[in-house]
């Protein structure tokens, strides 16, 4: 993301600043191995998820935070994005799972508290 | 980063594949430099402090080579991450994380061991013995001992090594540079933040 963004992102809160929007970094765990190219969604509108190129079983992506007024934009609004794009590519149904890289943090720091 | 790297034996192969400066003088200043500053923040002996100990005292970044290989049967303990899908988004499966503590905690087999939870929303710590695919079931198994659980099914369950997770993000990292992005700018990203 620091390569991507440079000092825009902020590695301790996993935030990137884009112009005045704020984004969440997180990651998608896909249920098998696929290749996943980048793409916003949706791809009408204002975008609220930018998934980022990935291999394997993870992919990265950026979660928009919601404005003032703006419905709210959760963590399965990426899962959604993933399962869709996938879904029509593949032509099934494909069912993933995505945590913000505080999250990830979180529960990997579970075994150094042990 | 440099701590999980060497947790999981991969610095020697971090460095030999993405990060050759850190074989050199240089660059094992870099890393005593970060064991400084994570010993500023912990007290404890950390394993970055010993192994970084050993990575300068023998030289062994361009020696070792390791491999990831999935858990079998009978195998030592592999740390493990497990995220379960849908736990936070329906009212109906919102269960406190001491009562999904309290579940793994009890009837997941003795060849799985729950090391902890993180928030409620299905994160959870573990080691096992077994394939991932098996830990996965028993999760399943585990959780679904309360009602409001009980249509949880082995495809709600994600399961990645950590030694997988961490291999994966720095593969996916380490093809930047084909993009113009340095791997020394990357480890030096998450060495000094992480």
């Amino acid at each position: 993301m620091t390569a991507l963004y440079g000092d825009r992102f902020d590695p301790r809160s996993f935030e990137v600043r884009i112009a005045t929007a704020r984004w969440r970094a997180g990651i998608t765990f896909l249920p098998e191995p696929l290749a996943v190219r980048p793409f916003v969604w949706p791809a009408l509108g204002e975008p609220k998820v930018e998934v980022l190129a990935s291999s394997g079983r993870i992919a990265k992506f950026l979660k928009r935070e919601e404005q003032e007024g703006e419905e709210r934009i959760s963590f399965g609004d990426p899962t959604s994005a993933v399962d869709a794009a996938l879904a029509t590519h593949l032509g099934r149904t494909i069912s993933s799972t995505s945590r913000s890289g505080r999250t990830i943090r979180g529960v990997l720091r579970q075994f150094d508290e042990t | 980063m440099v701590n999980l790297l060497v947790k999981y034996r991969l610095l020697e192969e971090f460095i030999r594949e993405h990060w050759p400066n850190g074989a050199a003088d240089d660059g094992r200043a870099r890393l005593l430099r970060y064991e400084t500053l994570l010993r500023r923040h912990s007290a404890s002996d950390s394993i970055l402090t010993r192994a970084s100990q050993a990575l300068v005292a023998h030289n062994l970044c361009e020696t070792r080579i390791l491999t990831i290989e999935p858990p079998q049967a009978g195998q030592r303990n592999s740390e493990i991450v497990a995220f379960v899908r849908g736990m936070a988004i329906f009212n109906t499966r919102r269960v406190s994380k001491f009562t999904q503590e309290e579940l793994l905690g009890r009837y997941l087999p003795s060849a799985i061991r729950f090391i902890g939870a993180f928030d409620k929303s299905g994160n959870y710590a573990l080691t096992t013995r077994v394939s991932q695919d098996e830990a996965a079931q028993a999760i399943v198994d585990a959780l679904t001992h309360d009602e409001r659980l009980a249509d949880l099914t082995r495809s709600h369950v994600s399961v990645v090594l950590v030694s997988e997770l961490v291999l994966m993000t720095l593969a996916n990292q380490a093809n930047r540079k084909t993009a113009g992005f340095t791997r020394d700018t990357l480890v030096s990203h998450f060495c000094e933040h992480h």
